[in-house]
């Protein structure tokens, strides 16, 4: 047997599965990267049978650079600003996350007032998040409304991080330990009107337009079915993870913080409308999201102390780690991100691994892609949610 | 006429009439988007905009610039008499003649890590003592020189024109005043590599102060 390479190893480089049907008469597509519907530099290398794809291939790396290297040149503190770039359009949770991972490391305790001021303050990230989701889902289809409406409770949720944090889209305010600053003293009253201005968007605005409208309902009930054994395979996590039907939440199941003391329902595809997984059902299960973290503000508004909170009491005097390693997972609104720091006494971590949901959430796009039309293809990757920026790190 | 869902024309155009009937709705509320050039947003207190330095406040401690995660700050500075420069506005003492304070604005990611205990304050407590003093504790710079103004209109059409130069002494004042040091304080703080203003100014103190 003839090997090739010093160690024998050669690899499989198979453009086109050997067993799709008529593989001799098949077009290559190239769809991206600067294709607006795959959010951003995602390229995909269709192979088409006419209008009907056969496999499909994801290039990713056009938006590599090096954040886990960066962050291992980087002291503790001064990682946060690159977390947050990770998932530019959730940069709270990021931060979140990687705060709790240092805090284990360090092993700092936080104040229930910081604890729950934090939480609420996540939750109001992933509410954001959503609305983006469920906003472009909308303009992936065609539907440009519905956008606009997401994006004007969106933006509320950003001008009023902007207030607390003093960035619109990218804060450095989560902190290990406690935040950047403090609090305004309107904070609870500007996030109940936040809460309710959500609420009318997506029961007002959202629902009638897109929800509700059964053109749309047709149009994503039956394509992109990720069956749940499917998805546990590819270690799909998140609302992805939930709308295949698998009552996953890290958020009840290995509750983080003050998550254990929340009071709220996992989102899990129901079927209504058509098989579990599809398009929509990632969508209504956004969708409800939404609402359960709704709840989740509110109750950690109700448990926030009144009086001032000092939000800078939990941080380390020093950023020198003591030796050891850890790994925090964590619910992001796209999935399960997880943190693997190594120290090795120092300022800086030797080692630091990124786990990101999109990364994942992108390996399958060939899998449930097979078989439909190349414009079913924008439904598909829009109703995955992923952002490039952490697929590639 | 029905597909094979089982949904007739009827039921569609109903979803469709009542979305309209939503975006009507909204058509009548009030408008939201901003006219941007003519009506300008409001930022709030701290926004993370332009980094400023007040260099009369600067006492050439470096702690920015080594908290900075990109590296955008550079700092050069040289040792004058006690005495010759006038204290900060909170009363340290200066004794280094800032000749260089250049900010890249291209590389900064807008962190905060740099700043004074003004931008660690929340955006209604800027007025409290209690808060500023609480506040020292998080910041790096000692004296409150370098902080956040809220300009966000740094487009410019060559990169450079990003670089923002705080520095006030020229160098040649800072040259003359180093060169009537004695010998035994002659010394020159720097980050980064020394550029070659730098280099001249140990070359020509070395040739008058054999």
């Amino acid at each position: 047997m003839k090997t090739e390479g010093a160690r024998g190893y050669r690899p499989k480089v198979e453009y086109v599965r050997s067993d799709t049907p008529d593989s001799g008469d098949l077009m290559t597509i190239n769809m991206g990267p600067q294709h607006p519907s795959t959010h951003g530099v995602l390229r995909i290398e269709l192979k088409m049978s006419g209008e009907e794809i056969q496999d499909a291939r994801c290039h990713i790396g056009y938006m590599h650079r090096c954040a886990e290297k960066e962050s291992e040149n980087s002291t503790y503190i001064q990682i946060v600003p690159y977390v947050d770039r990770l998932d530019y359009v959730a940069p709270m949770t990021n931060a979140y996350g990687y705060s709790l991972a240092v805090e284990r490391l360090f092993g700092l305790e936080v104040s229930p007032g910081v604890e729950y001021l934090r939480m609420c303050v996540n939750e109001l990230e992933r509410i954001a998040s959503h609305l983006l989701a469920l906003g472009a889902f909308g303009i992936d289809l065609g539907a440009f409304t519905p956008f606009l409406y997401a994006f004007e409770a969106r933006e509320k949720i950003l001008k009023f991080f902007e207030y607390i944090s003093g960035g619109h889209l990218l804060y450095n305010y989560i902190w290990p330990g406690g935040v950047q600053r403090p609090l305004p003293s309107d904070f609870r009253a500007r996030v109940e009107e936040l809460l309710s201005a959500v609420e009318t968007s997506v029961n007002e605005s959202i629902n009638p337009v897109l929800t509700q409208n059964t053109i749309f309902i047709e149009r994503t009930a039956d394509i992109g079915i990720l069956k749940p054994e499917t998805a546990l395979a590819y270690a799909i996590t998140g609302p992805n993870l939930r709308a295949s039907g698998v009552s996953r939440d890290l958020r009840r199941d290995e509750p983080c913080a003050r998550y254990d003391e929340m009071d709220f329902e996992v989102c899990v595809g129901r079927g209504e409308f058509g098989p579990v997984g599809s398009c929509l059902e990632r969508y209504l299960v956004r969708l409800r999201e939404i609402s359960e973290s709704v709840k989740i503000v509110r109750q950690c508004l109700a448990k926030m102390p009144v009086e001032p909170i000092d939000v800078h009491a939990g941080l380390p005097s020093t950023w020198n780690a003591p030796e050891g390693e850890c790994y925090v997972r964590f619910e992001t609104a796209r999935g399960e991100l997880g943190f693997y720091l190594i120290s090795d006494g120092s300022s800086k971590p030797y080692r630091c691994k990124f786990r990101s949901p999109g990364f994942h959430s992108i390996q399958v796009i060939p899998e449930i892609s097979r078989g439909h039309f190349l414009a079913d293809m924008p439904a598909i990757i829009g109703s995955l949610d992923f952002v490039m920026c952490e697929v590639d790190r | 006429m029905e597909n094979e869902r089982g949904l007739s024309l009827t039921q569609i155009l109903a979803t469709a009439l009542s979305g309209m009937k939503a975006t009507a709705h909204e058509a009548a509320k009030a408008e939201v988007t901003e006219s941007y050039p003519e009506e300008r947003p409001q930022l709030p207190w701290g926004t993370k905009g332009q980094l400023y330095v007040d260099i009369v406040d600067c006492i050439s401690c470096y702690k920015c610039a080594k908290a900075c995660p990109s590296d955008c700050i550079r700092i050069d500075s040289v040792r004058v008499p006690a005495g010759t420069l006038s204290d900060t506005s909170d009363g340290h003492k200066r004794i280094f003649d800032v000749i260089r304070f250049d900010i890249d604005m291209s590389q900064c990611c807008y962190c905060g890590l740099c700043t004074g205990r003004s931008s660690y304050v929340a955006a209604d407590q800027k007025a409290d003592p209690v808060a500023l003093a609480a506040a020292d504790r998080m910041a790096a710079c000692p004296t409150d020189c370098i902080n956040f103004y809220p300009r966000y209109e740094n487009a410019t059409e060559d990169v450079g024109n990003l670089m923002y130069h705080f520095a006030c002494f020229s160098f040649d004042e800072a040259l003359s005043r180093w060169n009537s040091l004695p010998a035994d304080k002659k010394r020159t703080t720097h980050t980064g590599k020394p550029d070659a203003d730098y280099e001249v100014a140990q070359e020509s103190a070395a040739e008058q102060h054999p």
